[in-house]
């Protein structure tokens, strides 16, 4: 592979850009394309080059605002067990194949788009709960709410069991254990 | 009623409002398995059927049909490049269900004005229904899934159109667009590659996951309150000294749309902007204009491009036919609409 600039000299430095896009320039290219010379040290060979794969830019996040180049050093392609779509498959197309790349890939895809999580339902716990949503009025399936909500119902339990006990009230305490025991026994 | 056939609607800056969920199975995205897929359609019919939705009947391979309930903002546009696709709507058309598309279920809430909490209300009421009977693709790092990555999270989204003539009168279109950015929104123009929109711009807020909806709903409300705020300020100030101009604008907008022979969709949305404009302003001139605010709603449906030919049911060689069939039927729509106009006193 021939450096993409200057088309006569032997590619030798392989990054992404902010945008996604690949480039492969010669040292020389690649030394007056980085001011900062950063890339030193960075130079690999065209077979090493070929199991590189660029962290797909590809939804118009930026990954980073570093220069630093954006490779992830992979042995293999990786490979969705359950659709066996390939990370590169993925990377060319933009999209997932079945809700397992999900898990496949996560080390391939950018931090941006995880989820709230625990934001979420920090700002259930602090009392911003939704009439009729159920936990924290967030959305999400019926089944994990339920059990998110049963959760909940427990720790709180909990909480009041360790303070009955420690202010020595038994007969309440008796009371709240039952009454975890039961939740516990329907799970 | 859906939301371009609500009579008695008032001319209002927000025409329609709009909640939507995507939502896909936890087994499959709509690539993977065509088993999986088909399994689900036929469940989702009888659900539907249990529930007292309509089934849309859509002839194979009827790109226009499909891509004329997408011009209503009833469907995505991804639906017509599936080859298993459904489309539901419930008895006043204003929830609808479709299946088939990038995302496996499209739920949709969409009310004339600006009715964003009962949208909510019915589009989680139908979420939920589905809840029940299928099981949806949700992470705890990433929530809903979809094959396109940048969708997965709430799976929700919350959307208005707003009409905004003032804003692209006075340049201040950019100080909305900011103040949506900040919200987290995005304030697009309607019909994006068209040059001429009618003044229509669609808001549009993806919820974040884990955010509280109501809570969220009520902030976007809040949003579109401070939009509509600032448009009718700048409505009032400058477009009140114009009285004269806006209604005879309104009038040769009026004029044209009854008696052109051919129209094209600029002309449309121009002359709808102006009218919709002159209702706004002078809601006491809308008898002497003869014509209803709901009426626009419907000329704004029922007549771009698909839709018109939809209408028409008939194939067109060339834009021109188009632009005939299109002004044949807002002809037909304005006669019919006036004759159920109240009687002047």
């Amino acid at each position: 592979m021939n450096c993409e600039k200057c088309k006569n000299k032997k590619a030798t430095l392989f990054y992404a850009d902010e945008g996604g896009r690949r480039h492969a320039l010669c040292a020389a290219c690649g030394a007056s394309f980085n001011k900062l010379g950063k890339y030193e040290g960075y130079t690999v060979t065209e077979e090493e080059a070929e199991s590189y794969l660029p962290i797909p830019n590809l939804y118009g996040y930026p990954r980073t605002s570093s220069p630093e180049p954006l490779y992830v050093r992979i042995e293999e392609d990786i490979k969705c067990p359950s659709c066996h779509a390939s990370a590169s498959e993925i990377s060319d197309s933009g999209e997932l194949k079945c809700p397992h790349c999900y898990s496949a890939f996560a080390q391939i895809l950018p931090p941006a788009i995880a989820g709230y999580a625990t934001v979420g339902y920090a700002a259930g716990a602090a009392g911003r709960v939704g009439a009729g949503a159920g936990f924290c009025g967030a959305k999400m399936p019926i089944a994990r709410r339920r059990a998110a909500e049963k959760q909940i119902r427990l720790d709180e339990l909990r909480a009041k069991l360790r303070s009955a006990i420690s202010s020595e009230s038994f007969e309440l305490a008796a009371k709240l254990r039952d009454q975890i025991k039961a939740i516990d026994a329907a799970n | 009623m859906s939301w371009f056939n609500s009579e008695g609607a008032l001319p209002s800056h927000v025409l329609w409002s709009r909640v939507r969920y995507i939502r896909n199975l936890s087994s499959a995205f709509y690539k993977s398995d065509e088993k999986t897929i088909l399994e689900a359609q036929k469940k989702l019919f009888e659900i539907m059927q249990g529930n007292g939705f309509r089934k849309e009947d859509i002839p194979d391979g009827s790109q226009i049909k499909l891509r004329s309930l997408a011009e209503k903002q009833f469907i995505p546009y991804s639906l017509e490049h599936s080859s298993i696709h459904d489309v539901y709507f419930n008895e006043p058309c204003s929830l609808i269900i479709s299946f088939g598309g990038k995302d496996i279920f499209d739920i949709r809430a969409l009310l004339s004005g600006r009715a964003l909490k009962d949208a909510l209300n019915i589009a989680s009421q139908a979420e939920e229904l589905l809840d029940g009977d299928f099981d949806f693709a949700y992470s705890e790092t990433y929530g809903y899934l979809s094959p396109s990555p940048k969708d997965c999270g709430s799976g929700a989204e919350l959307s208005c159109a707003l009409f905004l003539p003032a804003a692209r009168y006075f340049g201040f279109k950019d100080e909305l667009c900011l103040m949506a950015d900040s919200f987290g929104a995005t304030l697009l123009p309607f019909l994006s590659d068209a040059q001429n929109h009618g003044d229509i711009f669609i808001l549009s807020y993806t919820l974040p996951l884990g955010a509280n909806e109501k809570f969220e709903a009520e902030r976007f409300d809040s949003l579109i309150g401070k939009i509509v705020e600032r448009e009718g300020e700048s409505e009032r100030i400058i477009f009140d000294k114009e009285r004269i101009i806006n209604t005879e604008r309104a009038a040769r907008a009026l004029g044209e749309l009854n008696f052109a022979r051919r129209l094209c969709e600029d002309e449309l949305l121009y002359d709808l902007s102006a009218i919709r404009l002159a209702l706004l302003l002078y809601p006491e001139d809308a008898t002497e204009l003869e014509i209803a605010a709901h009426t626009l709603d419907k000329l704004l449906a029922s007549c771009l491009s698909c839709s018109t030919l939809e209408g028409a049911g008939v194939e067109v060689k060339d834009i021109g036919e188009c632009d005939g069939l299109r002004a044949s039927l807002v002809r037909r729509i304005l006669a019919e609409s006036k004759a159920a106009l109240p009687a002047a006193t």
